[in-house]
């Protein structure tokens, strides 16, 4: 009769003992498990919690961008580039620059990386008596607007990025774009001819409401223009659009643009755009601040999770360990006699030990798995994670589970030592004396 | 050679100066094939006696020596292995182990783990003493008569040479005590030795030597 069949049928014989004794350390190792997979899982749903609002927030805010971007242009240029000796009182009398540039300035802006702006428009506009019609008019002459390639580059998913698309496209030679004002009051409509200069241009579009100078603009190729107001190679203004990247962005503007061009000047005529940008900012700075919030949120929660699991699981523990102890000395005392006989029949101390500590053995390595994986469970699905998730899935690596067994079983053999050792150390002679 | 060979065996309990006597210098022999009985009245020292020529309590002076070997010059571990290989003992209750089987419980003693060779010799034993039938019980299932001759059985399963028995008729019937007493006689006479202590003067009548024992001492 070996020594583990010994034990196993004194298992069965004091089912109860052994059953509290196994149920305990299944409390004990699912109490730490729990703990363990409750704060992993604790952990990924803040992470993917944090992540969701980010996402959301970064979403909003280019939602936010593209409105934005989307009514700024809708609103027309709002920055208009000039001869650093333009002065401004001559320009709100004309309504137009009487100062010029060298027609190539656009391209030079857009080639020296300017981040600030967008939609450059070189445009040469005169004030001019339309004869054909008697109407003081503004005609304008843009070859459409400058590519900025490093900025197109940047945003390759598309959209409305920047430079995209355009505010004022080109328009062809032989052909007039039409202020909304002049369209209205001439009843001009696409196709329509029209005579300006002597020349007869075909309508190549009528332009929408502004409310602005526009409105009374004809629109004609820069080359055109610059033959007829003999400024070859000139142009007096490049209006252009702020970028919606910066909050504070005119001086910005200024900056860069007289770095790159320093004989000019920059003017921007709404202050309507810095209140949105403002906004925006705002918001933004909300959205951080929600998700800072929520951060928090989970910290404190984290933290009183720790504070329970520290109370808990040291209590479990240890409850596990006196229990297994007060189980094994009364099952010593129960088996006293059995120990008698045995040592009378040559049971050797160890044996005896072996009978009481192999029985503990077994509780553990019975209990700690199936405390381990049901704590590991419990734990999780407290914690937030889903089931089949990662979190369980790293909780339930065998090699945890062996050593949980492994840690559960130092602890049932300190436990059960005293006790073990105890019988062992019984003096046969005594006992044998009380059974005869 | 003697089986057993007790010399001037003194043991004492309590403290020294109302110290009781158990044993007061008592020596006996016994050779092979040896049934000797030790008769006497109730805390004469019989029990105290049995117990330390089984090895299991150390006199406070003499010598005791079985099969050549000096009992208390061994470690206590040596002592328990000494015992297992070569003394049985038989009590008056039986104390067998509640959650073994009969065939277990006669096994439990076997050294050697050979379990086809263990179960085999526990199955012999157990047709020897007529339990055949109960070889899978629980002792708890036994009528008293069967359980003594159990425990008898597993006191001999390790083949010893000195059988030690501590009233193992006491709660028997005439016909049961009968098998035991037989058993303990078929023992000596196969070459064991037979130290058997009783008060009952009817357990004595198979013994070839009968002793009277008094306070302590061997008359
Ligand atoms: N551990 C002990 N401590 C003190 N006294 C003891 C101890 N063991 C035995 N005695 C005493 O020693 C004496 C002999 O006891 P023992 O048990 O050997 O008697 P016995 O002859 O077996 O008696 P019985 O027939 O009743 O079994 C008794 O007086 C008993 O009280
Ligand atoms: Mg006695």
């Amino acid at each position: 009769m070996q020594l583990w069949q010994m034990v196993l049928k004194e298992l069965f014989h004091r089912k109860l003992n052994f059953a509290s004794g196994l149920i305990s350390v299944a409390i004990a190792v699912g109490c730490v498990a729990g703990a363990l997979a409750l704060l992993a899982a604790h952990d990924e749903r803040t992470e993917a919690v944090i992540t969701q609002k980010e996402a959301e927030t970064r979403a909003a805010m280019r939602q936010m961008e593209d409105d934005y971007r989307r009514i700024m242009r809708d609103m027309g240029y709002n920055v208009l580039i000039l001869h650093e000796d333009q002065d401004f009182a001559a320009l709100q009398r004309a309504g137009v620059p009487d100062t010029f540039l060298p027609d190539d300035y656009a391209e030079r802006l857009a080639a020296g990386g300017i981040s600030t702006l967008n939609h450059l428009l070189p445009v040469l506009q005169l004030k001019t008596h339309w004869d054909e019609r008697d109407m003081e008019i503004i005609v304008a002459g843009v070859r459409g607007q400058v590519p900025i390639e490093h900025r197109r580059r940047a945003r390759p998913e598309g959209g409305i990025g920047p430079d995209g698309t355009p505010i004022m496209t080109p328009v062809p030679q032989g052909t007039v774009d039409v202020g909304h004002a002049i369209a209205e009051r001439f009843r001009f409509s696409e196709g329509d001819e029209l005579l300006l200069n002597g020349a007869a241009l075909t309508v190549n579009k009528v332009l929408p409401r502004r409310g602005a100078n526009e409105d009374i603009t004809l629109w004609v190729h820069l080359d055109q223009a610059q033959e007829w107001f003999e400024q070859e190679g000139k142009i007096n203004g490049i209006f252009a659009l702020e970028c919606v990247c910066h909050a504070d962005s005119l001086g910005q503007i200024v900056e860069e643009v007289t770095r790159i061009l320093p004989d000019t000047q920059v003017f921007e005529f709404s202050t309507l755009v810095q209140g949105r940008a403002l906004a925006r900012a705002r918001a933004a700075e909300a959205h951080r601040e929600a998700i800072e919030a929520e951060r928090q949120n989970r910290a404190a929660l984290r933290r009183e999770r720790e504070q329970t699991t520290l109370v808990l699981v040291p209590l479990a523990v240890l409850g596990a360990a006196v229990w297994v102890f007060l189980l094994t000395v009364a099952n010593v005392r129960e088996r006293r006699y059995e120990i008698g006989i045995l040592r009378a029949l040559g049971f050797s101390a160890i044996k005896i030990i072996g009978l009481f500590q192999l029985r503990v053995i077994l509780m553990a390595v019975i209990g700690a798995p199936a405390g381990y994986v049901l704590g590991a469970v419990v734990g999780a699905s407290l914690g937030g994670a889903a089931l089949s998730g990662s979190v369980l899935g790293a909780a339930l690596h065998p090699l945890l589970i062996v050593a949980a067994i492994l840690a559960a079983t130092a602890l049932v053999c300190v436990a059960a030592w005293m006790p073990a050792l105890r019988a062992a150390g019984q003096d046969p002679a005594e006992i044998l004396k009380e059974m005869t | 050679m003697d089986i057993l060979c007790l010399k001037k065996i003194t043991k004492r309990f309590g403290k020294e100066d109302q110290s009781l006597v158990a044993l007061d210098e008592v020596s006996l022999q016994l050779p092979s094939g040896a049934f000797t009985a030790i008769r006497g009245p109730s805390g004469c020292g019989k029990t105290t006696l049995l117990l330390t020529a089984g090895s299991l309590l150390r006199p406070d002076d003499g010598s005791a020596v079985v099969l050549d070997q000096s009992l208390y010059a061994m470690s206590i571990e040596q002592r328990a292995a000494f015992r297992a290989a070569t003394i049985g003992f038989v009590f008056q209750q039986f104390h067998l182990i509640p959650y073994l089987s009969v065939l277990e419980n006669v096994t439990a003693p076997l050294l050697k783990d050979n379990r086809k060779a263990g179960r085999a010799r526990g199955q012999a034993m157990l047709e020897r003493f007529n339990l055949a039938d109960h070889i899978n019980k629980l002792p708890g299932t036994l009528s008293t008569g069967e359980r003594q001759r159990v425990a008898l059985a597993r006191a001999m399963i390790n083949s010893p040479k000195l059988l030690l028995a501590d009233e193992p008729t006491g709660n028997l019937d005439v016909e049961n005590a009968a098998t035991v007493l037989t058993a303990l006689a078929d023992f000596a006479r196969e070459g064991g030795a037979v130290l058997l202590v009783t008060h009952d003067a009817k357990a004595t009548e198979r013994a070839d030597t009968v002793m009277e024992m008094n306070r302590g001492a061997l008359l």
